[in-house]
C-alpha cells in the first residue's frame, strides 16, 4: 500500500473517529477542554522598567549643566556688533570726551525660539528662581571703551521686531533691570583689543521674558546704557566694533504653587489584540488583575502619579475625561528631602499597588490604547516649595502586572 | 505487573478453572497451529505471518497511537470550535490543564501498510517476503515547557525547552525472514524451538525530527522585572516538507530482526523473545534548520516583535543517520481451558532515536468455534496507562482475516490513543 493510501486510510479513521465524538454545542465543547480541572494561573509580566530623566523631556540642543550642575534651558544668544568708528573723530580732535547713549538689543526671543518641550506646560505655572545672564564682550579698537550705567532689561517688540517708541521696559511702571558694572562702580570697563565674560544672575528678568514668549509676545533683552572712554591717546578706526553677546540659560530652579504643578502626558501604546469577540470570555476569567509599581523619586519635588486608560490612540486629547476611561490608581510618592536651596538631599522610594478587575482591563486587551500620566508636583516646605533641579534627576518607574485567570473546569 | 497476573488469573478463572499446560491431546491447543496462537499486534512484527503453514500471501494495514493528555472528545471539541469559529485562545489554555504536572505532553505513533508473501519449504522452514511501508512518530513536550502557559510564572520564573524533542520517519522497506523449527526434544510432545531472522532494506522516504541544541533546553526566565530568554532549536526534514514541494529523501540501510521461541505444542504452553528492527537508517539530502530566541528585555513588546520575526532558516542539507525504533519482545503464552488462551506480552524499547514507550499486553483469546478466535484484553503502560484491546479473526486453511482494536487511557470517545490493525490472507 503507497504511502499516500496509508495516509488517507488514517486521516479517514481519525476524522471518522472525531466526528462521531463532537460536542452537540459550544458549552459542552468548552467544557469538555477544560476537564483538566479548575485552576489559576498566575502570570506575572513586566509592564514598565524605567527611568524617565527630566532632560528627556527637553530639546537635547537647548539643555545645558551650569558649572554648579543644575539643569538649565539655553535660550537663542545672539550677538550685538556695535560699531565705534564714530568715535574717530572725537578722537582725532584730543579734547573732548565722546559719548553715546544707547538701547539695543540684545537678545530677541520669538516664540518660536524657545523650546521647553514637555516642560512647557510646566514652566507656565512656576516662577524661575535662577536664570544665568552670560555676557561675552569684546573690543577691537586700540581705545579702552567704558560702559556707563549698562543694564539690561525686557520690552516688548512690535510685529516688525522693532523696540517700540516711546520704550517701555517690562513690567511697565516697575521694570526688572539688571545693572552691568564693575562693583562698587557704575561702570564696565573693556580694554583696548580684549575679550571679557562673566555671567550675571537674572532669574527674574528670565522669568519675565519666558513668560512673555509663552503668553505669544516678542519678547527682547534690551542693553541701556553709555558708551564713552577716557583715552584720549588711542587710534580708534573706522572698522572697529564693540561685541555684545548674550546667552540667556533657564535654570530649572522654580518654586511651584501651594496646589502643587500639575501636567500630564499621554502615550499610546500597543495592547494584547485580543479579537473583540474574545473579551468577554477572556474577561469572565479574568479573577484578578494587579499592578505593582515601585517609585524612585529624585526630583526635589514631592509627585502625585494618576494614571488613566482609555482604548484606541487619542493622541493629546484628555484621556481623564474620556467616556471609556478607566483612572486606575493615584501613586502618591513623598516629598523629597530638599534643602533650603532646593537641592535634592535623599531620594523617596514609593511602593503602590493597584488592582483592575473585569471591564476594567478591556482596554488593555485591544489594539491600542491611552495611557494618560497625570503629575502632579508639590514643593517640600524645607525649601519654601522650591526646587532645583539636577542633571541627571530621574523618577525611576518598575511595575508588574499580575494576572490572574480562572481556567479549566466548567466556567 | 503483579496487577497484570491477577486480571490474567481472574479472567482464566472465569472461563471455567485454571489449568495450564494441562491440556489433553485432543484440546483446541493442539488443533490450533502455532501460526494463528500468535495474538495480533500493533507494533512491528516482522514474523506475524511466517508462523501461517500455507504458501500464501497477507494483506496488511495498522497503526497505533497515542498520547498521554487529550483523548477523542477533547479533539472533537477543538474541532467543534474550530468549525464553528469559536475557538478561543482560553480554550487552548483550558486544553493545556489536560497535560497533567510533572508528565509533560507525550505521544507517539506507528502505522504500517503492505503484503507479505511466503510459505513452508519442508516441514522445518519457513520463508517469507514482504514488501511494506511503515512510519513512526513521536513528540515530547516537556512538563517544563507546558508549565509557563499552563501554570503561569506567577510561583516560578524560570522554565526550559527540557528534553522537549519530536520525530517522524516514513519508509519503504522489503524484506526476507525465514523461521527453522527444531524439535521435538525429548518426546513425540516434546518441546520444540523455533529460531527466526530476517533482514529489511528500509529506505527512508520522509523525515523530520526537531530538538533544542542548548542544554537542558536553554532558559526562559519571566519575572515582573524582566523577560530573558536563550532557546535554539534546531530542526532536520526532508526539503519542501512543509511548503508542499517534497523531495523525498535518499538513502537507506539494513535492518534485522531476530527470534526464538520454545513451545510445548499439546499443553500449548510456549515462550518467546523477539527483537526487531535492529539497524539504521542514513538520510541523505535533509534540511537542517535552526531558530534562535535571544532576547533579554524590559519590555513585553519586544518580546512579541521577536517572536514575529522568529523562523526556522535553512542552515544547509546534510545526511543523517537515523536509529529505528528498535524493540524486544518478551511474550508468554498458555492455555487455561479448552477454549481460553492467555497471553502476556511486554514491548520494551531500546536505543532509538524516537521516543516510544514500553507496554504490557494481556490478552485473552476465546475459541468457541476453533476457527474464529475472539480476542479481548488489556495494555498497561505507554504514555497513557491502561488500555483496552478486542478483536475477531477467521482461520481457515485457505482464508485469513483477522480485526483488532485498541481503546488506550479509556473507552472509545474518552481515549486517548487507539490501535487498528487488519490482516487479511489467502492461502493455496
Amino acid at each position: 500500500m503507497s504511502y499516500s493510501i496509508r495516509v488517507q486510510f488514517l486521516l479517514l479513521l481519525a476524522g471518522a473517529l472525531s466526528t462521531a465524538c463532537e460536542p452537540a454545542s459550544v458549552t459542552e465543547a468548552e467544557n469538555q477542554l477544560g476537564r483538566g480541572g479548575e485552576r489559576i494561573a498566575e502570570y506575572v509580566l513586566p509592564v514598565v522598567q524605567d527611568t524617565f530623566k527630566v532632560e528627556s523631556l527637553l530639546d537635547s540642543s537647548v539643555v545645558v549643566v551650569t558649572p554648579d550642575s543644575l539643569l538649565g534651558i539655553r535660550l537663542d544668544s545672539r550677538s550685538l556688533v556695535y560699531g565705534v568708528g564714530f568715535f574717530a573723530p572725537f578722537v582725532s580732535f584730543g579734547d573732548s570726551l565722546p559719548i553715546v547713549a544707547f538701547q539695543e538689543i540684545v537678545q530677541d526671543t520669538a516664540s518660536d525660539q524657545l523650546d521647553f518641550g514637555d516642560l512647557e506646560d510646566v514652566i507656565r505655572q512656576i516662577d524661575i528662581n535662577d536664570a544665568r545672564l552670560i555676557l561675552s564682550l569684546s573690543n577691537t579698537s586700540d581705545v579702552e571703551a567704558i560702559l556707563v550705567d549698562f543694564s539690561l532689561a525686557a520690552a516688548e517688540l512690535d510685529a516688525t521686531g522693532q523696540l517700540p517708541s516711546p520704550l517701555v521696559y517690562e513690567p511697565p511702571g516697575s521694570p526688572i533691570l539688571i545693572p552691568v558694572a564693575e562693583p562698587g562702580t557704575n561702570a564696565l570697563r573693556l580694554s583696548a583689543n580684549s575679550d571679557t565674560s562673566f555671567t550675571l544672575q537674572g532669574g527674574s528678568l528670565v522669568n519675565l521674558i519666558v513668560h512673555m514668549v509663552l503668553d505669544g509676545r516678542r519678547a527682547a533683552v534690551v542693553g541701556d546704557g553709555i558708551l564713552t572712554t577716557d583715552d584720549l591717546t588711542g587710534q580708534i578706526d573706522a572698522s572697529d566694533v564693540i561685541t555684545v553677546q548674550t546667552e540667556l540659560v533657564a535654570v530649572l530652579d522654580f518654586t511651584v504653587p501651594d496646589t502643587g504643578l500639575v501636567f500630564t502626558t499621554n502615550t499610546t501604546q500597543d495592547g494584547l489584540s485580543i479579537k473583540s469577540e474574545e473579551v468577554p470570555q477572556l474577561l469572565q476569567r479574568l479573577e484578578r488583575a494587579d499592578v505593582l509599581s515601585e517609585v524612585l523619586n529624585s526630583l526635589p519635588f514631592g509627585t502625585e502619579l494618576e494614571i488613566a486608560i482609555a482604548p484606541g490612540d487619542l493622541g493629546n486629547d484628555d484621556v481623564f475625561s474620556h467616556p471609556d476611561a478607566v483612572v486606575l490608581a493615584k501613586i502618591v510618592v513623598d516629598t523629597s528631602v530638599v534643602d533650603v536651596s532646593g537641592q535634592l538631599s535623599s531620594a523617596q522610594a514609593t511602593t503602590a499597588e493597584f488592582s483592575l478587575v473585569r471591564d476594567e482591563a478591556r482596554a488593555l486587551l485591544q489594539d491600542r490604547f491611552t495611557a494618560s500620566i497625570r503629575v502632579r508636583l508639590m514643593g517640600a516646605e524645607t525649601s519654601a516649595r522650591r526646587g532645583a533641579v539636577r542633571a541627571g534627576t530621574a523618577v525611576a518607574i518598575r511595575s508588574e502586572a499580575r494576572i490572574r485567570l480562572r481556567l479549566g473546569a466548567s466556567q | 505487573m503483579r496487577r497484570t497476573l491477577v486480571i490474567a488469573a481472574v479472567a482464566a478463572a472465569m472461563a471455567g478453572g485454571l489449568r495450564a499446560q494441562t491440556v489433553p491431546d485432543n484440546s483446541q491447543a493442539a488443533k490450533i497451529d502455532v501460526g494463528y496462537r500468535r495474538p495480533p499486534t500493533f507494533r512491528i512484527d516482522p514474523f506475524t505471518n511466517l508462523h501461517v503453514p500455507h504458501w500464501g500471501f497477507v494483506l496488511n494495514v495498522g497503526g497505533t497511537a497515542a498520547n498521554n493528555s487529550v483523548n477523542l472528545n477533547d479533539v472533537g471539541a477543538l474541532i467543534f470550535l474550530s468549525g464553528e469559529d469559536t475557538l478561543r485562545w482560553v480554550n487552548g489554555l483550558d486544553a493545556l490543564g489536560l497535560v497533567s504536572q510533572g508528565s509533560g505532553l507525550k505521544g507517539n505513533g506507528e502505522a504500517q501498510a503492505g503484503i507479505y508473501i511466503g510459505g513452508p519449504i519442508g516441514a522445518r522452514v519457513r520463508v517469507g517476503l514482504s514488501v511494506m511501508g511503515r512510519s513512526y512518530g513521536s513528540v515530547l513536550l516537556d512538563d517544563d515547557a507546558v508549565a509557563l502557559l499552563r501554570d503561569g510564572n506567577g510561583s516560578r520564573d524560570e522554565f526550559t525547552l527540557g528534553d522537549s524533542d519530536g520525530a517522524g520517519l516514513a519508509t519503504a522497506e522489503a524484506g526476507a525472514h525465514g523461521l527453522y523449527r527444531l524439535g521435538p526434544f525429548g518426546t513425540i510432545d516434546g518441546v520444540h524451538l523455533i529460531l527466526g531472522a530476517g533482514v529489511r532494506y528500509v529506505r527512508p522516504i520522509l523525515y523530520g525530527s526537531a530538538q533544542s541544541v542548548l542544554n537542558n533546553g536553554g532558559v526562559v526566565r519571566l519575572t515582573g522585572d524582566s523577560i530573558s530568554a536563550t532557546v535554539q532549536i534546531e530542526s532536520f526534514q526532508t526539503a519542501g516538507l512543509f511548503d508542499g514541494d517534497v523531495k523525498l529523501n535518499d538513502g537507506g540501510g539494513l535492518v534485522g530482526d531476530f527470534l526464538a521461541r520454545v513451545e510445548w505444542p499439546t499443553s500449548g504452553l510456549a515462550l518467546e523473545a523477539m527483537i526487531a528492527n535492529v539497524g539504521a537508517v542514513s538520510i541523505g539530502e535533509v534540511e537542517r534548520r535552526t531558530a534562535t530566541l535571544d532576547v533579554q528585555t524590559t519590555n513585553l513588546e519586544e518580546v512579541g516583535d521577536v517572536l514575529d520575526t522568529l523562523e526556522l532558516r535553512l542552515q544547509d542539507t546534510t545526511n543523517i543517520t537515523v536509529t529505528l525504533p528498535r524493540i524486544a519482545r518478551l511474550s508468554a503464552s498458555a492455555w487455561a481451558n479448552r477454549i481460553l488462551q492467555l497471553d502476556l506480552i511486554g514491548t520494551l524499547p531500546f536505543g532509538s532515536d524516537f521516543d516510544l514507550p514500553a507496554t504490557v499486553d494481556v490478552w485473552s483469546t476465546w475459541r468457541f468455534i476453533p476457527t474464529v478466535p475472539l480476542r479481548a484484553g488489556l495494555v498497561f503502560g505507554g504514555h497513557q496507562g491502561v488500555g483496552f484491546s478486542g478483536g475477531l479473526g477467521v482461520e481457515t486453511r485457505n482464508f485469513f482475516f483477522n480485526v483488532a482494536g485498541r481503546s488506550l487511557g479509556g473507552l472509545f470517545s474518552n481515549a486517548t490513543g487507539a490501535s487498528a490493525r487488519l490482516d487479511l490472507g489467502v492461502f493455496f
